[in-house]
């Protein structure tokens, strides 16, 4: 059969090789040059550098943050497991309700909820009222490390919640079932049947939770736990010199680089090791009698979280005022979040072009390189572009901080990306150029429209996270400018409780969208 | 690429921004502290001011690392060493006499390179539900017995304390003042981020000490008549009755022209005119260091303060406290 010849014109179907690579290079490097540059300024340090690192202090900091991180990953899969296992059973009613409120917690940032105990149970605020009303004293202050690991863990246990969820609902009962044919206790058989199903998706989120928590700032300086990245702020802010915080950086970079190269060992959505082409049961159980313990911990859960911010943000919302400050934070935060996802889009765009289409060696790397930017914490990445900012023109302008977003949310956009684009059949596009149309052309009415889904729920997700950000903004927000994170920051470090209220509201309101969306998602809502 | 074209757009436009010349001013004094004096000198004078609100030691680092391509103009500290760090550095610009005279000659550089704008004492101030003025003790000294274990609070970050600290380094040495900093560590001081802070958990209970500048508690008591906290202040020479001053500079730059220079005066001027002067005395209630104005009643008078005696520009040792407060733990 004789193949049919294409215009020569449309031979050249992809663009020029090296142009796309060029910016998806230029894009992954982005992500190494907080890095690069926190090793150039630790280097120049010398032996402040050396005495930095080698001092006690360092050690016990390290010790502390990597402790309050495996604490809180620990804690946070030992609820999550205990929530997957209760909002799962087949004899729970109102699953759908239950399911919403484990999920709920993801409305407030750490930070956020970290305020909203401080606030709450301030003298004044609405449960440390109640608390002294009842004749209780004195209600407590939260502050030091378990007051921490305990805040920490109720509002970043979803992360570890919903891979499990998903990783359970994909299970396969067969194994369980086999084991307990051979004679299995039902707990044995659990551990030799379902749990290696289940491993891939708790020791990811396991790993993700202590990642984050070793990049968590606000909560920790709020609730005045001394760890890296509240010792890498103060540093750099009250001191004159400043190898010391780079030095600081350059150990949590290490540890959470640590963290980000096991989670992608030993993390993972599943083992695809179950054989093809058989039947498939879905695992299934009852909470039996353990019913009222089950309801209880998730009650208390939803208490401790939902129940507890409701409160003190209705408190909030019936006693702010407006003012025109929050409202220009408000926009500054919309411009911000608006501007960062779009130019993540276009940054992320070409590597995960090469991802899908052009597989190879390089792409790959690029791939590996840009997904370094979850083990970037906002305030070493605010670091590294401050240092490189302060001998070009962008110094203290937009710019900078746009950078400094695009280094840390570059891998949150690429993989949505990358979905999106795998989903758009080539044939489609080539047909449309036999046809007659420009590349431009195509890629507008063919490649856009169909990736249309992945890449707007990308820039919703990076435009989300952007404005929940706090530590690179509180470090490289031009002069006077602020978002609303900030603004709560400043209200809340000076204690005025009072004025943290609009511009808390206003990040909730923020947030509800993002869980909205995440319920959609994951098929709930 | 579009990132390439907001950037340069970007470029563009903050240096159009850049050249209508607004005064660049960084302020280690808040916003509700400073904001008002320089609202008005805005108004009077016409000419726009843009401020970046932060930390003194934080900005006076800013200030070294961008030497003189700082695009500040006046700095506004809130104490007198991160002025004499900078003048040490030669980052400050010699003041006309007309403006270094109009305060007494403790209250500023001996070179004229800074000016003080007010004076602040360093307080104890305590909850007065829980203590008594006889229950506090006579000396910052004795906070580290065990009686006072865990009811201390203190703000190793703030500039005022660090101020403090120095002043203790001067009058007592490098070694006493490092054993009271691990005395104090120790015995439980609790940290926290700033001075207004600290004031507000005194009244409300969370904690007995404080460890603060005079003022903050008038603004409370201002607001609120029955807020149950008061100032205590601590005996002759003792380090815990510094007082400071927050002063003024203008920064050496590269980029200086005549006009913003006038400006840069003019807005030191403003804040040491009369009427900006009285308003620092009735709304922040700090002390006017300019003749003729008084501060507002119910605080104790300056020449009634023990002070301990020394020179604020001795104050200059910034980075030697800062390295010390780091040894000893008080700061990260």
């Amino acid at each position: 059969m004789t193949q049919l010849s294409l215009p020569a014109r449309v031979a050249r179907t992809a663009p020029r090789p090296w142009a796309l690579g060029l910016c998806a290079a230029a894009a992954a490097a982005l992500v190494l040059l907080p890095v690069v540059y926190i090793i150039v300024r630790a280097v120049g340090g010398g032996e402040r550098t050396v005495a930095a690192l080698t001092r006690a202090s360092t050690w016990t900091l390290a010790v502390r943050s990597v402790g309050l991180a495996l604490s809180v990953a620990t804690a946070s899969l030992a609820l999550a497991g205990a929530l997957v296992w209760v909002t799962g059973a087949r004899d729970l009613r109102f699953r759908r309700v239950w399911t919403v409120l484990a999920v709920a917690p993801l409305a407030a940032p750490c930070y956020l909820g970290a305020s909203a105990y401080l606030a709450g149970l301030s003298p004044r605020g609405p449960i440390g009222s109640a608390w002294s009303a009842l004749g209780l004293g004195k209600p407590p202050s939260p502050s030091g490390f378990w007051a921490a690991a305990f805040i920490l863990t109720i509002f970043i246990y979803p992360y570890v919640y919903l891979p499990l969820r998903a990783a359970c609902a994909r299970a396969d009962r067969g194994p369980y079932e086999a084991a307990r044919t051979l004679g299995r206790s039902p707990l044995r058989a659990f551990f030799t049947g379902v749990a290696p199903q289940l491993a891939p998706a708790a020791v990811g989120g396991w790993l993700f939770v202590g990642l984050y928590t070793l990049s968590e700032f606000g909560a920790v300086s709020l609730l005045r736990v001394d760890t890296f990245t509240r010792a890498i702020y103060v540093s750099y802010t009250s001191s004159l010199d400043r190898s010391s915080a780079a030095a600081l950086s350059l150990v949590l970079v290490v540890i959470a680089g640590a963290f980000l190269l096991l989670s992608d060992r030993f993390g993972g959505r599943g083992r695809a090791d179950r054989r093809t082409g058989e039947h498939s049961v879905p695992l299934a159980w009852s909470l039996g009698g353990w019913r009222w313990i089950g309801l209880a911990l998730a009650g208390a859960a939803a208490v401790l979280t939902t129940g507890f911010v409701g409160v003190v943000a209705a408190h909030w919302a019936a006693s702010m005022d407006i003012s025109a400050r929050t409202l220009g934070s408000a926009g500054s935060t919309a411009l911000l979040s608006a501007a960062a996802g779009t130019a993540t889009i276009v940054a992320a765009w070409p590597i995960a072009h090469l991802v899908v289409r052009r597989r190879s060696g390089f792409s790959v790397v690029v791939e590996r390189v840009s997904h370094l930017g979850f083990a970037l914490p906002g305030v070493v990445a605010a670091l590294g572009l401050a240092f490189f900012a302060l001998r070009t023109p962008f110094y203290q302008t937009w710019v900078v901080l746009l950078l400094a977003y695009l280094a840390m949310f570059l891998a949150h956009a690429v993989t949505p990306l990358r979905s999106a684009l795998g989903r758009v059949s080539p044939r489609t596009e080539e047909a449309a150029r036999t046809l007659g149309r420009s590349r431009v052309s195509v890629f507008c009415s063919v490649t856009l429209p169909q990736a249309a889904p992945g890449v707007v729920a990308a820039w919703l997700l990076v435009l989300i996270t952007t404005a929940r950000e706090l530590p690179a903004t509180l470090l490289l927000a031009p002069t006077g400018v602020r978002t609303l994170a900030t603004e709560l920051w400043g209200a809340m470090t000076e204690a005025e409780y009072s004025q943290a209220a609009a511009p808390a509201v206003g990040l909730l309101l923020v947030s509800c969208v993002a869980v909205l969306l995440v319920l959609r998602r994951e098929g709930i809502a | 690429m579009p990132i390439r074209f907001i950037a340069v757009l970007l470029t563009l436009v903050s240096a159009a921004a850049a050249a209508a010349d607004p005064l660049v001013v960084y302020s280690g004094r808040s916003e509700s502290l400073i904001g008002p004096a320089i609202e008005r000198f805005e108004k009077e004078s016409g000419v726009e001011v843009k401020v970046r609100y932060g930390g003194t030691a934080e900005l006076a680092a800013l200030l070294l690392e961008e030497g003189s391509r700082t695009p500040a103009d006046v700095f506004i500290a809130q104490d007198a060493g991160a002025l004499g760090a900078l003048a040490a550095e030669s980052r400050l610009r010699t003041l006309p006499s007309e403006l270094t005279t109009r305060v007494d000659a403790s209250f500023r550089s001996p070179e004229g390179l800074w000016v003080g704008v007010t004076g602040r004492a360093r307080t104890i101030v305590y909850n007065t539900d829980a203590l008594t003025e006889a229950d506090i003790p006579v000396s910052v000294f004795e906070l580290t017995k065990p009686e006072w274990k865990g009811r201390v609070a203190w703000a190793p970050a703030n500039g005022s304390f660090q101020s403090f600290v120095t002043a203790m380094r001067v009058t007592h040495g490098d070694k006493l003042t490092r054993e009271w900093l691990e005395g104090m560590i120790a015995n439980g001081a609790q940290d926290y981020p700033k001075n207004s802070a600290i004031v507000r958990a005194v009244g409300a209970g969370e904690i007995d000490l404080g460890l603060v500048n005079h003022y903050y508690l008038l603004r409370f008591l201002a607001e609120d008549e029955g807020f149950p906290a008061a100032n205590a202040y601590t005996d002759a020479g003792d380090p815990g009755a510094l007082v400071n001053i927050a002063g003024a500079g203008v920064l050496r730059s590269a980029r200086r022209d005549a006009e913003t220079l006038e400006n840069a005066h003019a807005l030191i001027a403003s804040l040491l005119s009369d009427g900006t002067q009285a308003d620092f005395a009735a709304r922040t209630f700090e002390y006017p260091l300019v003749d003729g104005v008084e501060p507002s009643a119910g605080l104790r008078p300056l020449d009634e303060i023990e002070a301990p005696a020394i020179d604020l520009s001795d104050l200059a040792d910034l980075r030697g406290t800062l390295d010390l407060l780091r040894e000893t733990g008080a700061l990260p």
